[in-house]
């Protein structure tokens, strides 16, 4: 294939792989660089207001950071010092001596410090931001009747690592850079800041606010000059006449953007990656996500296309080379941050296809392209999400279907453009921005480039409340009066009551995470401006303020519900088995929950058996989830934090229900104590749904998403032998639709390793949903003989290599 | 047992799955109906072939509780050294209260009585499904025809809602049975096990003759009819018997032919309902030899679609 823009010498793929391996080749490490360039900006800047201090402070990370460009790279633009390592946020929080030993040993994000780096920090840094910073400045603002919670390893809620972090969880307006570039923000701030009406009360906030926006704008010029220099530079220096060629390219395409509007598919995809990356540098949040990158992305690649300045194979080389860089970014968190979260979880959400502004499909060749990119990169970032509506092309679906099963799965989820943006628009949304949806982070659906979204800022244990309703408020593990006196459940006389005093857990529980976020917003306005973040959303440059002031057009904050599953089928059990079969009594089943259910296993494996569970298109078992998940949700119908920005409940819980299910005793369920609670928020428990994947989404559909509008998730688990030809694909697609047509809002397939069939040997009770399918015939996969587990397992392991 | 009840006949079913997708167009759920003919020695549904409920035990769920032993009162059950014993022999199938009382489900009875309303509910909950996918219902077995009134209510009531309907045969019952639900049946799933009427008697248990005369009969109403050979190594895998196979079925103007390769998934079945198992040592037939034989039907002109 002949190119037409970059010089001839290299394949995609090989250019592709080799940028892939050096990058999953990083062992991540902890970069020192950042931490001590905004330590002497504030220390130069003391005494000035805290939002020029913020501005400063950027600009000069960005003019003195070390920049780097890697070979073969195309798409230039470092997180920090070194490829995949973690700048530090000290104006957010510091690390302990603890943490940062732990950081080279822990199990999750594992990251190499050096002994000087950790003196430094340890020495020089921390100690001077040592009650300046805001995870210190927090215990002033969070009351403490709801620290006494917080402090307890048993608490049913945990906000303060949203103390320690920038926001993130948004949608930065890309288009609006590409279209105008920063130089259309400095324009509209200096406009701005000239007519200001000197009596207007907050001009004296207004005005330090553009002046903020002013500098950083300088530096984010800067940065991206110093790249072309620096290419310009390597070019001089090289004898490989193709990466000169290249290398000058490069050093053109950064004189331009970001600053000025992108003029070519090469510039929108460098502007877009600076765009977002300078976001990463100025603070800690994660899930930055990018929003519709193939509607903003799309019409540059047409319109290079039709020009013939670029072929199809070498966009997709460029788009290759920028999905790569995003798995450059990571961030250090605290050890039980990362356990929640896991992996690195960066989480640059890029949506694909879907419905456009005015109604119609947008699936274009470029976001077949992208899918393409997605194959051939395949790393945790980005995290590809896929829209769809009645329109989406089936043929789309499919190859996401077909890259699933390559690449065995646990990405691309679907996500039902129907549902969501009704839901959106019954939250507030206008009918255009609500069409114009993406997701931040994993699930979370909000509009583009005008929402400040806080989609993450709280998970919440509901498995914690039932057990806390159980026992009177006290908490099993540490017997401490956790909770309000809601009676002992050996007094019961009435399910009803039941009901009662766990709903009273939980109102009084969403009242202190309520509460407690809303002193840290505060705590963040006054603190933690993100003004860089507030010049990539709309709203913000109009009324002159922060978007941690309420100046983005929209402004929520997401709370998310764990454990709906679990606490659903516990009450189910508890109704039937305890008051209507009166099989067990409460004193019975309190006791064997005391007990962790030792010594009495039988009644352990009467409520996992001889109760209904979600799951299985059971209305009974489905109705009691579903009422759980509306009670969670309906707390916060009238719960607004400071900013005006509603309260958004979730139901999903990536990798928290985990820690969180450590927190929790035995349940009615039949689990045990300390044991993951439910995964992916409204998925059935695991190896509960038994009755195959139609009514596991339908007990799912029972659930009104539309409540939970800031997202939740079902998993759902596949051997990949049941994807295997295009028929198999096309009858999951119609699993899928029909899914949707009933109000799912979102389905991730994770098609199971051999290793995961493996684990399924040692764990049958987690897999008991696992069916082998073939005509005529179907079993499940732990009820089969070993020797056929086994030759299941080297087929399967067939399939996907 | 089973009321000979025409208007509302009940029906003995032995499972209901959803979203089967190997078993007709689109998503589909199959209704299992208990009673078969044939004994084949590879059958991959052993409890399928008694009319009777019959218990069914899974080892690896039992945690030895030894509720059954102490609710069984004709010795049905007793602890031994290796966990519970089931004597089969005294077991009261109107008494199965030591069956219910287990707690981890390792007991279960595989066989239960059920209306067409009540098999119609269930299957209905996924009707979206259908709809979606131009999906529906299969019956299978077992023969699903030895239960035949039943049956063809549960196809009419089916086909009557806009839903394909299908029916796996062994073609193995009176005419008139076929005769009488193919109004009402969109698909026939044929089985075919050996064109050599010996060997099949051997393996079977019963004569192909009936089943090829059905067939033709059959094909002559202008059913839609996708004939089905399981691939057994060593009784009907060489190139040969397909040969043979796809001559009789050219002779009776049939065009569609499918394989099914035999596997071993129902191997442990054998156990949990207590019959004992020949084919335990053989291997499914190589993939390269399925993809082999299939190029062959299909260059002899066989389509093996549904439609
Ligand atoms: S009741 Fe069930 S679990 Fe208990 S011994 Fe009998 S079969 Fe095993």
């Amino acid at each position: 294939m002949n190119k037409k823009l970059l010089p001839e010498g290299i394949e995609r793929s090989v250019r592709t792989k080799k940028l892939n391996e050096a990058m999953r080749g990083i062992k991540p490490s902890i970069c020192v660089e950042r931490a001590r360039l905004v330590t002497e900006s504030y220390k130069k800047s003391e005494g000035a207001p805290n939002i020029i201090k913020r501005a400063l402070a950027l600009s000069h990370v960005l003019e003195n950071m070390t920049i780097f460009i890697d070979e073969d790279e195309l798409i230039v633009g470092n997180h920090a010092s070194k490829p995949r390592s973690a700048p530090l946020f000290p104006e957010f929080g510091s690390f302990d001596k603890k943490e940062l030993d732990m950081m080279p040993t822990r199990k999750v994000d594992t990251l190499q410090i050096t002994e000087d780096d950790k003196k430094y920090l340890l020495e020089e840094i921390y100690p001077w931001w040592k009650n300046k910073n805001t995870g210190d400045m927090a215990k002033h603002y969070i009351d403490e009747k709801i620290m006494e919670v917080l402090n307890s390893p048993y608490r049913v809620f945990d906000p303060i690592s949203r103390t320690r972090s920038g926001y993130g969880h948004y949608i930065p307006n890309i288009e609006t850079i590409l279209k105008k570039g920063f130089i259309g923000i400095e324009n509209e701030a200096k406009d701005n800041l000239s007519k200001l009406d000197i009596l207007d009360p907050d001009y004296t906030e207004k005005s330090h606010f553009y002046k903020a926006v002013l500098i950083i704008v300088d530096g984010v010029k800067k940065f991206s000059l110093r790249f072309s220099d620096l290419s310009k530079k390597m070019a001089d220096e090289t004898n490989d006449d193709r990466r000169k060629k290249e290398l000058m390219i490069i050093s053109e395409v950064c004189q331009r953007v970001p600053y000025y509007p992108a003029n070519s598919f090469y510039e929108a995809l460098q502007s877009y990656w600076f765009t977002m990356l300078i976001d990463y540098i100025s603070q800690n949040g994660s899930a930055i996500s990018a929003g519709r990158f193939d509607e903003f992305i799309g019409p540059y690649y047409d319109n290079d296309i039709k020009k013939g300045i670029i072929v199809r194979e070498e966009a997709r080389e460029l788009l290759e080379a920028l999905w790569v860089k995003h798995s450059d970014v990571i961030k250090a968190g605290t050890y039980s941050s990362a356990r929640n979260n896991g992996g690195f979880a960066t989480t640059i959400n890029i949506v694909l296809s879907g419905i456009g502004r005015d109604g119609s499909d947008i699936t274009s060749d470029f976001s077949y392209l992208c899918l393409e990119a997605e194959s051939s990169v395949f790393n945790s970032e980005p995290n590809v999400s896929i829209r769809v509506h009645p329109d989406t092309p089936d043929s789309f679906i499919h190859r996401v279907l077909e890259i699933l099963v390559e690449k065995e799965g646990g990405k691309l989820p679907l996500f039902n453009d129907a549902a969501i943006v009704d839901a959106l628009c019954a939250d507030g949304a206008e009918l255009e921005d609500a069409r114009d949806y993406a997701i931040v982070g994993c699930v979370e659906p909000t509009p583009s480039g005008n929402t400040m979204g806080i989609t993450n800022a709280c998970y919440f244990n509901l498995g914690k409340c039932l057990e806390l309703a159980l026992y009177n408020g006290v908490c099993t593990f540490s017997g401490q009066q956790m909770g309000p006196k809601t009676g002992n459940a050996e007094d019961f006389t009435t399910f009803e009551q039941v009901l009662e005093a766990y709903q009273k857990q939980v109102h009084y529980f969403t009242d202190m995470m309520v509460s407690s976020l809303n002193s840290i917003e505060k705590l963040h306005a006054q603190f933690g401006q993100h003004i860089y973040t507030s010049m990539l959303l709309d709203g913000c440059l109009e009324n002159g303020k922060d978007c941690t002031s309420g100046g983005a057009k929209y402004n929520y904050i997401g709370v998310q519900g764990v454990g709906v599953a679990d606490v659903g089928d516990s009450l189910t059990a508890i109704k039937k088995l305890v008051f209507e079969e009166k099989q067990i009594t409460m004193n019975e089943l309190l006791d064997a929950m005391k007990n962790n259910f030792e010594g009495n296993e039988v009644l352990q494996q009467i409520l996992i058996n001889k109760s209904p569970k979600y799951g299985n298109d059971i209305a009974e078992a489905d109705e009691m989830v579903a009422w759980a998940a509306e009670q969670y949700c309906r707390c916060f119908d009238d719960k607004y934090d400071f900013r005006n920005g509603k309260f958004r409940p979730g139901l999903f819980c990536l990798s928290s229900n985990t820690p969180l299910g450590r927190q929790v005793g035995a349940l009615p369920s039949g689990r045990l104590s300390g044991t993951p609670l439910a995964d992916g928020g409204v998925s059935p428990k695991h190896g509960m749904d038994t009755h195959g994947p139609t009514a596991a989404a339908k007990s799912v559909a029972k659930l009104d998403h539309g409540l939970a509008v800031n997202g939740v998730n079902f998993n759902l688990k596949f051997l990949p032998s049941i994807l295997q030809t295009e028929e198999d694909r096309q009858k999951l697609v119609d699993l899928i639709r029909g899914y949707f047509s009933l109000g799912g809002f979102h389905i991730q397939f994770n098609i199971l390793t051999p290793e995961k069939l493996i684990d399924a040997q040692k764990h049958p009770e987690r897999y008991r949903s696992l069916v082998v399918r073939v005509a005529g015939y179907s079993a499940f996969f732990v009820e089969l003989d070993r020797d056929i587990q086994n030759e299941i397992i080297s087929r399967t392991l067939q399939q996907v290599s | 047992m089973i009321k000979k009840d025409k208007i509302n006949p009940q029906g003995m079913v032995f499972d209901i799955q959803r979203y089967s997708i190997h078993d007709g167009p689109g998503i589909r759920t199959i209704v299992f109906l208990k009673g078969c003919p044939l004994r084949c020695k590879w059958c991959s549904n052993p409890e399928s072939q008694e009319m009777k409920p019959q218990v069914f035990f899974v080892k690896s769920r039992c945690i030895r509780c030894g509720l059954c032993v102490k609710n069984s009162k004709n010795g049905e059950v007793t602890m031994g050294e290796e966990g519970i014993e089931i004597h089969r022999n005294s077991i009261n199938s109107n008494d199965l209260g030591w069956v219910d009382v287990c707690p981890t489900k390792a007991l279960s009875i595989k066989g239960k009585l059920m209306s067409v309303d009540e098999v119609v509910d269930i299957v209905m909950k996924d009707e979206v499904f259908y709809r979606q996918s131009n999906g529906g219902v299969t019956l299978s077995g077992g023969e699903p025809l030895t239960q035949r009134d039943f049956s063809l209510e549960l196809l009419k009531h089916i086909h009557g809602k806009g839903l394909s309907t299908a029916i796996e045969t062994t073609g193995a019952v009176p005419w008139d049975s076929l005769l009488a639900v193919a109004p009402y049946t969109d698909l026939f799933l044929y089985d075919f096990k050996h064109w050599n009427d010996e060997e099949h008697i051997k393996y079977t248990g019963i004569s192909n003759a009936q089943i090829i005369d059905n067939l033709k009969k059959l094909a002559e109403t202008g059913a839609n009819i996708l004939v089905r050979v399981p691939l057994i190594p060593g009784v009907n895998d060489t190139e040969e018997s397909i040969n043979k196979t796809m001559d009789i079925l050219k002779g009776i103007g049939i065009n569609k032919l499918a394989l099914l390769p035999f596997h071993q998934y129902g191997s442990g079945k054998y156990d949990s309902v207590g019959i004992s198992y020949e084919m335990k040592d053989k291997e499914p037939p190589k993939e390269d030899h399925v993809a082999k034989l299939q190029k062959m039907i299909a260059d002899a002109g066989f389509k093996s679609d549904y439609n």
